[in-house]
């Protein structure tokens, strides 16, 4: 009983960074209509940056993490304008960039770091946080579901509540008619893009004293992301919230009880079965030409 | 001249789409495109509106020239489109597909008494302002399209085949109030396939073949036109 209570409480809080990364690929993919390959190299770079400001130059985790945003925003702003914007006309023309992308951040990071072992980030935040005296959160997972909440939260106010939330929406509906209504959808683009890549560049900073930081990291957030956009349905920032946690859910616990490779090769599977069986992910919409 | 259309041509590719359309329209004029699939009816209003660029010749609005230019900038400057197929925003309520019709303007006011005004007008989409939009029907869609259209105040509105797939009944209602917009001062540019009701609401006609001006005139005199009793009036 423990042992499925604690699984729950960690998936949540997987859940939420799966989300951050998640929904920046649903956004640039609903607004730009490219599939963003580079995705889990931004959140490396996010991750990189923590290390090299905060455990190399010792300035705070939080300052930290504002350097991995705003590097990361500025990452993908440069990719609208001088990669997606231009080839907007062909789509695969934007992913065959954005995979370029990858493997130049990939280079950058290994001439950066070196290409030894993982890099580590000691955790700025001790201890542990006890709940009913049988669940067990180090305060540092505390940090990062309280973090991912409270921006997944705002995210979700600036889109339902905002004009420009609305706009953006419109963009993700129908480009076209959109511009009719005088909405700017270069405009538009550069806040998809920028909101984005801020959270990824968060996930990054998150996630960086939790895990192992190198090059080659950007590979399962990329993997982890196409399962939980397809699962949650293409272009639905709902679903992908839902898919992320469902996901996460459904992963820890078969890393719990059946090991981490079979819950990677598990979810997988399940985002085929989810493409044979219903297409459009569990709140899916219908994308239009 | 309100809006001059001159000599536009538009290619898809090689494809040449208008090959030399040129129209006017004046202040509160009513002016309609006949004609068949592909004769370039829905290719002229989406050059107007800035979703085509025209590979030559020139299109004045207002004494500017608007060709080249993007259609944000060209719904600022007060030419509204309401598309082929309604294309509301599906996933948004009523109330929101109609607010983001108004999304250039920030006279709060003024965005309150106009969105009162569409209620009025279509009181189907005040029944359902809170209802996502995709799930109305066809005909209450295309009422929330032109909805959305007036909320950014325009000078000119460009309809699309707005009675494509409608019950008779509703095509009636919406000939109705386009009618009304136009006494209200707006210029109307109607592109339908249904000729009979196009010239019959219309003062002036245009009839489009292949990318050319076929025929133009008075719209009455256009219903009397040999030529355009054979081929779309089926008379």
């Amino acid at each position: 009983m423990d042992l499925v209570l604690q699984s729950i409480v960690n998936g949540l809080i997987q859940g939420g960074f799966y989300s951050l990364f998640a929904i920046g690929l649903v956004l640039i993919f609903g607004v730009m209509r490219v599939v963003n390959f580079a995705h889990g190299e931004l959140v490396m770079v996010g991750a990189f940056t923590i290390w090299v400001v905060h455990a190399q130059f010792g300035i705070g985790y939080i300052p930290a993490i504002a350097v991995a945003i705003v590097l990361v925003t500025v990452i993908g702003l440069l990719m609208e304008r001088v990669l997606f914007r231009p080839t907007r006309a062909d789509p695969l023309a934007g992913l065959i960039c954005s995979i370029g992308v990858l493997f130049i951040l990939q280079v950058i990071a290994t001439l950066v770091g070196g290409d030894g072992p993982s890099k580590q980030v000691p955790p700025p935040y001790h201890g542990t946080l006890v709940l009913f005296e049988m669940i067990r959160i180090p305060y540092q997972r505390v940090f990062s579901l309280v973090v991912s909440a409270a921006a997944l939260g705002g995210l979700w106010f600036f889109l339902t509540r905002s004009k420009f939330g609305w706009a953006l929406r419109a963009v993700a509906m129908d480009r076209e008619v959109a511009a009719l209504q005088g909405i700017n959808t270069n405009k538009i683009s550069i806040v998809a893009i920028s909101v984005g890549a801020a959270l990824a560049g968060l996930a990054g900073g998150l996630v960086a004293p939790l895990g192992n930081i190198n090059p080659h990291m950007g590979h399962n957030v990329i993997v982890t992301a196409f399962i939980v956009t397809i699962v949650g349905g293409v272009g639905s920032l709902s679903g992908a919230i839902l898919a992320a946690i469902l996901y996460a859910m459904f992963h820890t616990f078969v890393t719990v009880y059946f090991g981490a490779t079979i819950a990677t090769i598990a979810g997988l599977t399940l985002m085929v079965v989810v493409l044979i069986v219903k297409p459009t992910g569990i709140m899916g919409v219908k994308v239009s030409e | 001249m309100l809006l001059q259309v001159d000599n536009i041509h538009v290619h898809y590719g090689p494809v040449a789409a208008l090959k030399g359309v040129s129209l006017e329209v004046g202040e509160s004029d009513f002016v309609t495109l006949i004609g068949s699939n592909g004769a370039g009816k829905s290719t002229t209003l989406r050059t107007i509106s800035g979703l085509n660029t025209p590979t030559a010749g020139e299109i004045i609005f207002d004494g500017n020239r608007i060709h080249g230019l993007s259609a944000d900038r060209i719904l600022r400057m007060g030419i509204a489109h309401v598309p082929e197929g309604r294309r509301v925003f599906k996933d948004l309520s009523v109330t929101e597909n109609l607010l983001l019709g108004a999304f250039t303007r920030d006279d709060q006011d003024g965005i309150k008494k106009d969105l009162s005004q569409v209620f009025e007008r279509f009181p189907r989409l005040l029944e359902r302002k809170t209802q996502m939009a995709g799930t109305m029907s066809g005909g209450e869609q295309q009422m929330l399209s032109i909805g959305r259209a007036l909320m950014s105040n325009p000078r000119v509105l460009l309809l699309d085949e707005p009675s494509l797939g409608l019950a008779p009944n509703i095509v009636r209602d919406i000939a109705q109030i386009l009618t009304e917009i136009n006494e209200q001062g707006v210029s109307v540019v109607l592109v339908e396939q249904n000729a009979e009701l196009a010239l019959e609401l219309a003062r002036h006609g245009y009839v489009l073949e292949t990318g050319n001006v076929a025929l133009e005139g008075d719209a009455k005199g256009l219903m009397d036109n040999e030529h355009v009793r054979k081929a779309y009036l089926g008379i």
